[in-house]
Formats: structure tokens, C-alpha cells, sequence
């Protein structure tokens, strides 16, 4: 149920990625000059800046989107990777130049050289099942898509997988498990999402949340 | 495209269960259904609205003639015993268009129709919940092409909403001429189009900029995209200024001078303080010629309702005629209006008058008095004894409870929410007393 928003002083709510990405994010708004609240060990999943002008919802980074599009959240920041995998009706005006990493298809090294349409009975382990599905539907690749939760090397390593489909940073984790990289699927990004219903009903409060993040610079990520 | 969120629908549906999207509504819920329809209804007749009931289903090349692939898809279809397709109707207008195109082809326009209706939509996109069946109650204006009209009916809307007691409200005014006009000046090829369309639904800057790069435009063209996304704002006159700085043609400058005209017109309406307008907001596009909104309410991320001017649908059925309307989403006025008003939706509501089980045709007769004029008496079917009586009226929510006694030729109060009534109660007394009561309740 949506939380009233108290009309005097209208706050906005901002949804955060728990884990990785949740310090260099904090740090960035903070950079930006927005107040940042206080982080506790007491796993609060919420907190208030201290001048009561935002909240921020601490959120496992795939229900991001999920809090944002259902209007819980005003703002959000999100992977593209699991915006994408969410599919869900957000607006997202641009990305962050925050961290560096992709979606990437691996296998051992035999894979370099087999052409995947040429390849029958493909199985691929991911996280991602729905940019896996369309990454092979649109080459025409017909895959069978295994759905894991982590440690998605495991499936190649076992014999549950031929391929997998997952986050590469820095490739350390697939040199580890004799994995090479064979293609990358998506470049990612940290994206700014906004609800849009909010960005209509809030839009001042918003577009200076957004003005002071938005990158300054004129190069364009990817 | 392979399905991989299975959760949606359950594995084998069972008597019991309702295809995922359809719903019950029933006792208070269901009521406050009624009494938002009614209300919106009346506020469409006091604008010259008058009703009108279209087919739930009808000839699938009719209905499907004004949808793209993507609504096409969501069609429900179904044959008749003839082999010809059907479906059910996915909104109300292409219906109206039918009709005023067949049947009131010779008939001198404009028209003024209002309806409530179910519309019917396969929906699995928005990620918000599933619904299939959509109740709407709207309002078209046939016939009449100025800005007034369009005012006129972003009015009669702002109305029905008042009417249904939700004061806080916001039209997001657009103008798909603005964008069509945009298109044609930058001549772009389909690809690089739908990567526009793409940019402006999700708002997104970064994408936008590649478009940009991408053609290599520059000057006035490549300002007219980056500054799109700007033209958002309660503001009108500034947003619509600095949509006029960023025309290049004719036809773009002619849809900002009708927004102009429009918010005139809504600000004598006295609606102007609903509006906030967004001329990057691209919804529906080929169906739309000129004005566009969406109505949104407060705490609520779904669309309360929408609509726009529509001039090229009338010509397919018959003589062309201008049109613009728009229809509200009840579901999403009872889910606001009902977070405040309903109670417990799943409790019955209880008669203002329950009886014992009784055949005395002097109390029959007063019975049939009361219920002509709008008192809820039930009777009781069963003879039970007082204290089970007086248990099953506070079981079902009676506020009054009592036993005809033919002895006395009075009521005997066994139970009542009104302190007043206790003890024994002759007829005239208690029908004025539950006139007073129902009548205050009304009021």
C-alpha cells in the first residue's frame, strides 16, 4: 500500500541496491550534493536523511525496478542488466559512470570455435531468463533456458549446462572455473529509473533530484 | 517468445478458480461500484452526455480495424457457428464509431454519448498486476473539431471525477501532431524512428543522444530532440513557450497553438489547475490525431483514465467526422476512493429492518409501505425463536431486529443500533422514525 506522501513537504522516496553497488551509489548522490542517510548495522531497510527530505528503501538490486514501478519508490537506481531482466514500465532518463561491467555468454574454451545456431540441444544457465530467451529468439538459436539463483559456473562445471549467461566484471570468477568469455550480450550501466506516474504528480521535486545527478559530461557511456 | 515468468497462470485451472484478470466484486465494494458509476454517469448527462449500450462483442474485421499489431495481439477472439471470427470488444469507441458511422450516417452531428461498460483485453505487459476485464465510463464528443471541444471534454471528465468525490487529480496534457509533425521534419527512416519512439516512452536521455549521433543531426533539429524531454511542466504557458521556440514546421507550431488554446479554454473551465503537460508523451500514436491525456491520481501508479482527440476513425465507418474522448478506469477510482471509504469488503451488508417470519397481512401490507420507499426490510423465511433471531440479525448486520406481535398489533424490538429504539413500537412511530434514520443517512 502506497505510503501517503505528506503534502506540505513533499519527500521523495529513493530505492537502493543493497550489496555491490550500494556504496559507490551513496557515494555518488552524496557527491552530488544531496544528504545521504546514515547507514546502520542494524539491517534497517529504510532509512531518512536527517533533514527528513528523502528516504531511502534499501532493496535487493532485481526488486528495484519492482518498487519503482509500482510508485513505492519516485526514483531508483538499477543495473541495466536487472532492468531489463524486469521488464517493467519505468522511465529511466539516463545512466551513471559508475562501475564497469556486462552481460556476458561463456562456456569452456572448446565454444570459441562452434557457432551457436549450429549448435543443437543448447542448454544455457543464467540469472537473467528473459534477456537469455530474447538474446536467442532474435538470432533464431532455440536454447533451453535453466534458471539459477548463483554460482551459475556450477552449471557448466556439472554438466547442468553447456553455456551460461552472467554479470562479467573482471573475469576473474570464469578464468577460476576454466570459463572463457565468448560473447557479451549487454554492456551495463547503473541507471537512474523514475516512477511515471511520480514523475508527472512530483515533477519539480524530481528534475532537481535528477539535475543535480545527471552526468556532466558529454560522453555517452556506450 | 518463449514464456519464462510461468507464474502467472496456474498449472490446470479448477472449478473453483477464476481466470487470472477477472474479478468479483460483491456487497460493499460492489456497491461503491454502483454509486461511482451512477455518480459519473449524472455528471456526463449534466454536460448533454446521454448513454449509450454498445455490444459486449462483434465482428472481429470491424473492432480490429483501428488497432496495431500490439493491441491486436491482446484481442480476445472467438467464432460464431459460421466460422467468422469475433472478439470481444477491447474499448468502446471503434464500437461507437460503428455506429455512428452506419447508423447515424444521415443523421447531423455532433453527438454527445456517454457509457459504462466492461472492455476486455489480453494485458501481461505492465508488470502491475494482471487484469483482463476493464469497467469504463466514458464520455465522446462526435462532430466538433475546435479547442473548446477538447476542453470541453477534459472538463466534463474533471466533473465526473468530482462527482465521484476525488478532488485531487492530474490530466498530463500531450499532442501527437507535435510528434508526427517532429518526425516529418526530421525524415526518419523506420529504424531510427522506433529508436526515437523507444527513447521518448522511457524518457531516456542517453538513448535520445544516440538517436542524435547516430543521424548526425545538428542545429535546429538536434535541439528540437534534446529539448523534448524538457517540455514537461504544470507551468503550460512556459512549457508551450518553449515548445514554440523549438518548432520546425508549420504543423508543429499549429499543435502548440492549439494546446494554447485548449488550456485557454480549460482555464475558463476552471479545470486549468489539474493540468501538466508533457509533449514528449507519445502514447497510442497512430490512433490519435491531435490532443492526448492521461489521468492520473494521487498514491496511484496506474492510469485513471485516458483518451485524446481521434479525427480518422469516423471516415472508416462513414462520413468523416472530428472527434475527441476520453473514458476513466472504475477500478482505479474505487481502489483510491475505496482505501478510505470501504470497510471490510467481505462482511454483508445488513438490512435496515429484519423481521421475524410472519404472515400477518397487517404487518405484510406495512412491509410493502416501507419498501416502496427505499427501506430495506428483510423478512425472515425461517421461524426461529427470538433469541435466535436476535442472534441472526446481529450476525447478517440488521440495524434493527424485531418480532411482529399480533396480540399487541406492535413490534417488538429484540435488538437495534439506535439507542432510541427499544421496547414496543407501533407502526406510524417506526415508519417515521426509519425514514428520519435513512433519510439522515443519506443526506
Amino acid at each position: 500500500m502506497p505510503v501517503p506522501a505528506s503534502r506540505s513537504a513533499p519527500s521523495l522516496r529513493v530505492a537502493i541496491p543493497k550489496g555491490r553497488m550500494e556504496k559507490s551509489v551513496f557515494a555518488y548522490i552524496q557527491a552530488a550534493g544531496y544528504a545521504v542517510p546514515r547507514l546502520s548495522d542494524d539491517r534497517q531497510l529504510t532509512l531518512m536523511t536527517e533533514d527528513g527530505r528523502q528516504e531511502y528503501i534499501l532493496a535487493k538490486p532485481l526488486d528495484v525496478p519492482t518498487f519503482v514501478a509500482h510508485g513505492i519508490a519516485d526514483i531508483g537506481f538499477v543495473g541495466l542488466e536487472n532492468l531489463r531482466e524486469g521488464n517493467l514500465d519505468v522511465l529511466e532518463p539516463f545512466t551513471l559512470p559508475l562501475g564497469a561491467w556486462r552481460l556476458a555468454l561463456a562456456g569452456f574454451p572448446p565454444w570459441r570455435h562452434r557457432p551457436l545456431p549450429l549448435a543443437s540441444r543448447l542448454r544455457v544457465a543464467t540469472k537473467y531468463p528473459r534477456i537469455a530467451s530474447e538474446f536467442f529468439v532474435s538470432r533464431g538459436i532455440s536454447a533451453e533456458i535453466i534458471k539459477l539463483y548463483g554460482s551459475v559456473e556450477l552449471a557448466p562445471l556439472t554438466g547442468l549446462a553447456d553455456l551460461i549467461l552472467d554479470i562479467v566484471e573482471t573475469g576473474r570468477t570464469l578464468r577460476a572455473n576454466g570459463l572463457v568469455e565468448l560473447h557479451t550480450v549487454m554492456a551495463c550501466h547503473m541507471a537512474v529509473i523514475v516512477n511515471r506516474s511520480a514523475y508527472c504528480l512530483k515533477i519539480e521535486a524530481i528534475n532537481r533530484y535528477l539535475q543535480a545527478l545527471r552526468p556532466r559530461s558529454d560522453s555517452e557511456p556506450g | 517468445m518463449p514464456s519464462v515468468t510461468g507464474l502467472r497462470r496456474p498449472e490446470a485451472p479448477r472449478r473453483s478458480h477464476l481466470p487470472l484478470g477477472v474479478r468479483d466484486h460483491l456487497w460493499h465494494e460492489a456497491r461503491l461500484r454502483r454509486t461511482l458509476e451512477s455518480q459519473v454517469g449524472a455528471s456526463f448527462r449534466a454536460w448533454g452526455y446521454h448513454d449509450v449500450i454498445l455490444p459486449m462483442f462483434e465482428y472481429a474485421d470491424t473492432l480490429a480495424l483501428s488497432l496495431n499489431d500490439a493491441a491486436d495481439a491482446r484481442l480476445y477472439r472467438f467464432l460464431d457457428r459460421e466460422g467468422r471470427t469475433l472478439v470481444l470488444r477491447p474499448d468502446m469507441t471503434t464500437s461507437l464509431a460503428r455506429l455512428v458511422g452506419t447508423r447515424l450516417a444521415s443523421v447531423e452531428g455532433p453527438f454527445r454519448f456517454c457509457y459504462a461498460g466492461s472492455v476486455f483485453r489480453h494485458e501481461e505487459s505492465s508488470g502491475l498486476g494482471y487484469q483482463q476485464e476493464f469497467r469504463q465510463l466514458g464520455a465522446e464528443l462526435i462532430g466538433a473539431d475546435s479547442a473548446s471541444a477538447d476542453a470541453e471534454i477534459l472538463a466534463a471528465l474533471a466533473d465526473a471525477l468530482h462527482a465521484a468525490q476525488l478532488r485531487e487529480f492530474t490530466f498530463v496534457l500531450g499532442h501527437s501532431q507535435y510528434y508526427h509533425a517532429l518526425r516529418t521534419a526530421l525524415a526518419l527512416e523506420p529504424e531510427p524512428e522506433l529508436q526515437l519512439r523507444r527513447a521518448l516512452q522511457r524518457k531516456s536521455e542517453t538513448a535520445l543522444q544516440r538517436v542524435i549521433h547516430a543521424r548526425r543531426l545538428v542545429g535546429a533539429p538536434a535541439r528540437a530532440l534534446e529539448g523534448l524531454l524538457a517540455l514537461c511542466g504544470a507551468d503550460t504557458r512556459r512549457v508551450l513557450d518553449r515548445a514554440a521556440d523549438l518548432c520546425l514546421n508549420g504543423d508543429m507550431e499549429q499543435a502548440v497553438r492549439n494546446l494554447q488554446a485548449i488550456c485557454e479554454s480549460l482555464d475558463a473551465l476552471d479545470a486549468i489547475e489539474h493540468v501538466v503537460l508533457d509533449l514528449a508523451e507519445i502514447r497510442a500514436l497512430d490512433y490519435y490525431t491531435g490532443m492526448t491525456f492521461e489521468a492520473l491520481l494521487p498514491d496511484s501508479t496506474m492510469i485513471a483514465g485516458s483518451g485524446g482527440r481521434y479525427d480518422n476513425l469516423m471516415g472508416r465507418f462513414g462520413p468523416a467526422r472530428p472527434a475527441v474522448g476520453g473514458a476513466l478506469q472504475l477500478d482505479r477510482l474505487v481502489s483510491v476512493q475505496g482505501r478510505a471509504a470501504a470497510p471490510d469488503p467481505l462482511r454483508p451488508i445488513g438490512p435496515t429492518l429484519l423481521l421475524g417470519c410472519t404472515q400477518a397481512p397487517r404487518c405484510l401490507s406495512f412491509v410493502r409501505r416501507l419498501r416502496r420507499q427505499g427501506i430495506d426490510v428483510v423478512i425472515d423465511p425461517d421461524p426461529r425463536t427470538g433469541a435466535q433471531l436476535t442472534q441472526y440479525g446481529a450476525r447478517t448486520g440488521a440495524r434493527i431486529t424485531a418480532q411482529w406481535h399480533t396480540a399487541t398489533q406492535a413490534f417488538a424490538i429484540l435488538h437495534s443500533a439506535f439507542p432510541r429504539v427499544t421496547g414496543s413500537w407501533r407502526e406510524a412511530p417506526l415508519e417515521a422514525f426509519l425514514l428520519d434514520a435513512t433519510g439522515a443517512q443519506a443526506a
